[in-house]
This record gives structure tokens, sequence and C-alpha cells, in this order.
């Protein structure tokens, strides 16, 4: 189920209803049901895949507690290898089969060719399989207890605000609230449909019209200028953030309507004023995710020079192919690597030269931006056409036609300038020109007014997908 | 306390939004209406004005391949084009309910894409164009409908109607551009849009036949025959080799034969794909001379079918 469906409006309330209506012992069930309900709604069989990934995980959790020693060691390496089998069997297979095949055609390998299948991806996977892994890491770690009740298990993977696309909780952060008796909260019932106000605003106003330009100049890039593959490339830098940003939004405010806090996603990243501190804005609990479980580990930067570089890159280029099975998502990964390394670089051998935050949040933005390149391409081939035409044609015109497109370009204008503005304000004005929390009560029903408005009246209603529930 | 403050909240923001949703939205479709320019102004003014003799409906193929003063010239009638861009069988099906409710055009021009029939995955989309005259011709609404399962719901809401419309309204109100009619509807195309290889391409593998949209265009026969209008079923050039025995062509041709509805199918005419890339614009749509020399040929084979 989309959160932008009218479908999820009348299954939000239905369920939020219930829940405060019936007793607390019972709740937990409720929202399990709902959750299979929202996952089961495009392709019902893939509950099963999840319910393998909840049994597994649950048994190993329970397996590594009761155990001591190597044991232990084994049960965690059995339940990553368990979650890791299922991505790599529905995510990376095809794309490692595909290119196996392309080498062996070169080198003339004689293994004969592999076959591709042909699997949906179950929506989200990478995000709850993530969930699940640090669920078993922590219990292994001994930070968290294992979960006795399968069905809070089962609701810690599934909970449906956070299902599909993040944020990737922690489990002591997480199942904890589901013991909790949830009493109805007014400030928070009003807080939370604020959230999936502004979630909605950023999602079907901003994102999905920016998006109609992004995929009009994507779906042929060869015959488009170099104005515009640069204004295509400059709205995808916001529509993948609004999309995303908007859903994490819905997904916090819909949780804590019913009295759950899941962690904040996102934290204006392009005011970033460098690549590093764009990554502790940017899907603020994946980066976190990485850096505990696979950097650290790793040893983190207190290593050598060679192993800290190399570690960087690996935790990018892993962050790379977590997005998706694909060489545009590798090389994405790795340029953020090397980006994050040039500037560690500079750090090193230019101490003294030290650039003002406006240069650095322009500089980062753009270098963001450019990366965005390889990220929304089909293929690399695309990607390096973009790039090439970007520093080489020479016509100036935008977009072919009459006002149809015009009003796109001043709607996608203005609701990029609404996104910038807001942050900007919130970033360097905290607790000024306040509108959904202002202390005046007709600003604040203004604004939520307005915004419903605004929604019907420039949303894009066509239903489209979240862009990282293909993740 | 709370709960009577959050209520109260509540209650205020829902009258406010009806009270905007209705004022707000009578003020912009009165002035939608009264757009006469582009897109909006053709479809306003086949909606509204039109009592043209000759009437052409379809999708992009047929607003930009039949001109429409060619075919009134030599045809001896007065012809309107309310082809539309990314628009198919459904929403001609919604043109032809609104029309008869003013008047019966003498012959419809029907053009039909060649993989019109087969199921569409992006799903009814387009129809929100019809949005805006929902309220006012429920003859259109089970059309409408259509769309999603809550699409009645949706349309309560007057501004959920005029969805994305506003600019386009300033816009087309303040325009200077000349009248949708006097052009009689006909919108040359002449920007290329796409790179278009020396030779045709095969048709990319097709869909399965939405059995729903081949009920659609037995509605269009059945209400056009129902009116007395004569009904021409076109298949327009385009720029693809096309499979001997295309669904959809099949079965519109076995259509057309059971109910004495002449078809006439000039998809591969060898005066159009002999010529290369030169006569078309992209892969289906023919540029504002190959229009012209194929309005031409089909008012001449309509005369003498006459």
């Amino acid at each position: 189920m989309l959160f932008n469906s009218f479908l999820f409006l009348i299954f939000f309330s239905v369920v939020t209803i219930t829940y405060y209506a019936i007793h607390h012992k019972w709740r937990w069930l409720l929202l399990l049901i709902a959750s299979c309900y929202f996952y089961a709604f495009l392709i019902p069989a893939y509950l099963l895949v999840l319910f393998l990934i909840i049994t597994i995980d649950y048994a190993a959790g329970l397996l590594i507690e009761s155990n001591q020693g190597r044991a232990r060691r084994l049960y965690l390496v059995m339940s990553i290898i368990s979650n890791l089998t299922v991505l790599g069997i529905f995510k990376y297979h095809n794309f490692f089969v595909e290119n196996f095949n392309l080498l062996s055609g070169i080198f003339s390998f004689k293994t004969g060719s592999f076959s591709i299948w042909k699997l949906a991806l179950p929506i989200g996977l990478s995000f709850h399989t993530f969930q699940a892994m640090s669920y078993t890491i922590e219990v292994y770690k001994g930070r968290e207890k294992a979960e006795r009740k399968y069905g809070i298990y089962a609701l810690y993977v599934m909970f449906y605000p956070q299902l599909v696309a993040g944020p990737i909780e922690r489990p002591q952060h997480l199942i904890p609230q589901f013991y909790q008796q949830h009493k109805v909260d007014y400030d928070g019932i009003t807080n939370g449909l604020k959230w999936m106000l502004w979630g909605f605003f950023m999602k079907v106003v901003v994102a999905d019209r920016l998006g109609i330009y992004v995929d009009y100049v994507f779906k042929n890039v060869e015959v488009h200028s170099r104005l515009a593959l640069i204004t295509a490339v400059f709205f995808y830098s916001f529509q993948i953030y609004c999309d995303f940003a908007g859903y994490s939004l819905i997904a916090i405010g819909s949780a804590k309507v019913m009295g759950f806090t899941l962690t904040k996603n996102f934290n204006r990243p392009y005011l970033a004023s460098s690549l590093r501190n764009f990554w502790k804005r940017w899907n603020i609990t994946l980066s976190q995710w990485f850096r505990d479980y696979v950097y650290f580990p790793m040893g983190g930067s207190r290593v050598t020079k060679s192993k800290y570089i190399f570690n960087i890159l690996v935790v990018f280029i892993l962050s790379g192919l977590w997005h998706g099975a694909n060489w545009t998502f590798i090389l994405w990964g790795l340029i953020h690597g090397l980006f994050i390394l040039f500037g560690f670089l500079r750090h090193k051998f230019l101490p003294g030269f030290v650039i003002s935050r406006f240069i650095g949040i322009v500089t980062t933005f753009l270098a963001v931006s450019f990366c965005w390149i390889f990220f929304r391409s089909q293929n690399l081939r695309e990607a390096f056409i973009i790039i090439k035409r970007i520093f080489s044609a020479k016509t100036i015109q935008l977009i072919e036609g009459e006002f149809d497109e015009r009003s796109l370009l001043v709607y996608s204008f203005l609701g990029i300038f609404t996104i910038v503005a807001t942050e900007m304000a919130n970033e360097f004005y905290p607790g000024k020109f306040l509108l959904l929390q202002s202390p005046k009560e007709w600003v604040r029903l203004t604004t939520c007014i307005g915004l419903i408005i605004i929604i019907l009246l420039f949303g894009v209603f066509d239903g489209s997908q979240f862009i990282y529930f293909q993740f | 306390m709370k709960r009577i403050s959050f209520f109260r909240k509540i209650f205020i923001i829902m009258t406010f939004l009806i009270l905007i949703d209705r004022g707000l939205g009578t003020i912009l479709q009165h002035y939608y209406l009264k757009i006469r320019h582009g897109e909006q102004g053709r479809t306003n003014y086949v909606i509204d004005s039109c009592n043209s003799e000759t009437i052409i409906l379809g999708s992009s193929r047929a607003a930009h391949h039949y001109v429409s003063p060619v075919i009134s010239e030599i045809l001896h009638t007065t012809c309107y084009n309310a082809g539309k861009d990314k628009q198919r069988l459904r929403y001609c099906l919604a043109m032809l309910n609104i029309l008869y409710q003013r008047y019966s055009p003498k012959q419809i021009l029907l053009d039909l894409n060649p993989t019109a029939f087969e199921v569409n995955e992006n799903g009814l989309d387009e129809l929100s164009v019809l949005l805006p005259y929902y309220g006012l011709h429920p003859e259109i609404r089970s059309i409408v409908n259509e769309r999603n399962r809550f699409e009645c719901i949706k349309t309560y809401s007057d501004l959920y109607r005029l969805n994305s419309l506003p600019l386009k309204i300033l816009f087309n109100n303040i325009s200077k551009e000349r009248d949708a009619n006097e052009s009689s509807g006909y919108v040359p195309l002449v920007i290329h849009k796409e790179l278009i290889p020396d030779t045709p391409d095969k048709l990319p593998g097709s869909l399965p036949i939405d059995s729903s949209i081949v009920n659609c265009f037995k509605d269009i026969v059945r209400l056009v025959k129902d009116h007395g209008s004569r009904l021409f079923v076109i298949v327009s050039p385009i720029y693809y080799q096309l499979p001997e025995n295309l669904k959809t062509i099949e079965i519109a041709k076995s259509i057309c034969r059971n109910e004495k509805i002449i078809f006439l199918d000039y998809s591969q005419s060898r005066l159009f794909l002999d010529h290369g890339p030169e006569m078309f614009l992209d892969m289906g749509h023919l540029n504002d001379s190959s229009a012209i020399v194929f309005s031409t040929i089909l008012s001449r084979d309509l005369r003498n079918i006459h």
C-alpha cells in the first residue's frame, strides 16, 4: 500500500481508531495484522519471505542468548548469512549472473551461462532485512535481550509505518514501545498529523511534480540540451529528497499518532557544509547502521591511513550496492567515498584552508547532485551521456510545447523555493518563522488549511511509488 | 479539555476547508470554462460550442495527423479536430457522450492507435483531463470513475477536480493566442522530440488485449450508430513495421465488419514509410507537411466512399 493513496488514509484512520478503542493487550495483534495487510497489498506471496526472515532471526536471537562462546557467534553468522541469502536471491542474483556471464563470454570460461531469474523484488526488502540483522547483532553484543514473544518480534520487523522504507530502527528503541500502554495524547496526535501533512506536501506537491520533468528528460537524454539536463539533475536532487524525507515524515507522523516515536531520518541534508556532514543528515538510520555494523568493526578511523581509505571506500561501495544491484549505484557509492576522502586529504594537507559555510553548502550540494546522475541513470552509459552533454551541448531550450510545460516548471520552482526557504529558516533561524508549530493557534490552523488546499490543488495524484520502495 | 480543543480544531479546519473548496472551486471552474486557447480551449470549444458536421476523435495521432481545413475543403463539410494528446478510447467515448447531449455530427472520424486495445500499464490517469467537466456533465461520470475505485469520493472536492490547473487557467485567460476554433482544432507538429532511425523498427512486443477497452470501442460504435452519425475508423501512418494480424487491428476490423462500419488502414502505407524518417516527426507522428498529404489522401478516399 502506498502512503500517497486514498486507501492509505482510510486504512490509517481505521487502524488508529481501532488501536485506541481496543484493550492494550490486543494492540500488538491489531498492528501485526494491519502491517500484514499493508505489506501484502501488492504481492501477498512476499509475506512468506518476510516471515521466513522473521522466523530465522527470532530463533537466532533466542539461540544466541542461550549459548556461550563460539556457538553464539555461529548462530549470529547463520542468521546474517540467511538474511543476506534472501537479499542475494531477490536482489543481487541477476546482477551477479549478468556480470558473470559477461565475463565468461569475454574470457571464454567454459562454465556454461547461468540463467536470469524473473523475480519481482519484495518492496523494501533491504530495509527490513537490515532492521532484522540489527536485532541479532544487538542481541549478540548483549545490548538487547532476545525477544520472547514471536508476535512482538514480528511486529518489530513489520511495523507498517516504517516497514518498506525505514527509518531502520534499533530493537532497544522500538520493541519496548510495543509493551508500553499508549493513552490518547492529543498533543502527540496533533503533532503526528502535522508531520504527516508536511510529508504529504513534500511527496505529492514537490517530489512528484519534479518527477514529471525528470522522467521526461531522463527518458531520452540524448535529445535534450545542456540546460534541460542540468535542470533535470537539479530537480532530481530535490525530488529524491522530498520523496524520501516526505515518506519518512509520514512514517514518523503516523507512528506518532498511535503514540510511537520513530528515529528522525533526515536533518536538512542539503544544508550540509561537507560530504561527511551530509551523511550525518541524509538517511541517518542507514548511515548509522553502516557505521555501527560495518565501519566500526573494520576499525573505523583508528587505523593506518591506507586501511582508513580502504574502510571508507568499502562502506560507501556497500552502501551503493545496498541501494540497488547495478553498477550505477556502485559508482554512486564509490564517488561519494572518494569525495569524503578528498575532504579528509584537504584537512590533512591544507589544515589552514578554511572555506566559508556558504561555499561549503553550495559545493556539497553540487557534489551530491553530480552523484545523483549515476543514481538516477538506468546504466553507466546513460550517466556518462548526461555528463558529456552537460559539458558540451549547445542549445538552451528547456522544453518544447506551450503552457502545460511552463506551468509545470513554475510549480516545480515554487515547490523547491518553499522547501529551501523552510529548511533555511529552520536551520539558520530556529524558533523563528514557525508556522505549523507557531505559538499562535490561528497561524497553525491557517497553515494546516493552506497546506491541505495546496495539496488538493497542486498535488500529483497518480499514485506514484516512493523512490526508496525499490530498495 | 484537550479533547474538546482537538475536536474544535478539527471542526474549524473542516468548515474552512469545505467553504474554500466550494468558493475557490467555483471561481476556478468559471475561468477554466472561459479558456479558448491551447489544449483546454480546444476541449472547451468541442464541449460547449462546436457544431461541425465532421468530428475527428482520437489521441495525439488524431490531433496531429488530420488537417481539418483540408478535410473540410475536399469533403465540402465543416470539420473540427477534437483529437487530444495522451488520450485513448475512453476519452473519445466521453467526448461523444457530451457532444450527443448537444447535437449529432453527421460523421465521426475515429483514429485508432494500432495498439489501442492492449493493456495500458499507466492505468487511466490521462482521464484526469475530464475532471473539470465532472460536475457539469453527469454523462461522463461513470467513465471518469473508472480511474480508480475512490474517484467518486475524491470528486466531491471541487479543488481536486481542478487539480494542477490554476496556472493554466491564469496563463490561458490572459493569453493573446488565437482561439481554438480558428485552427479547426488541428495542431501541427514541428518540433523534433526524439531521434528516428533511417528504417522503421519493428513494433515493440505486444501486450495482452484489455477487454474493457474493446468494450469501450464497441460502446463508441453503438453510440454513434444510435445517434445516426456515420463512423469511419481509421489507422493513420506510423513509423513502425507492424506485424501482420496485429491483434488490435484484427479485432477492430472484425467489429467494424459486423457493424458495417468502414475501416481504413493507412498504418503501413508505403507512400509514407518509403520516404524514411523525413515524413515523420517521431515514431508515432507525421510532421505537418506529411499530415497535409495524409489528410488529402484520406479526404479523397472518403469522398469516393460517399
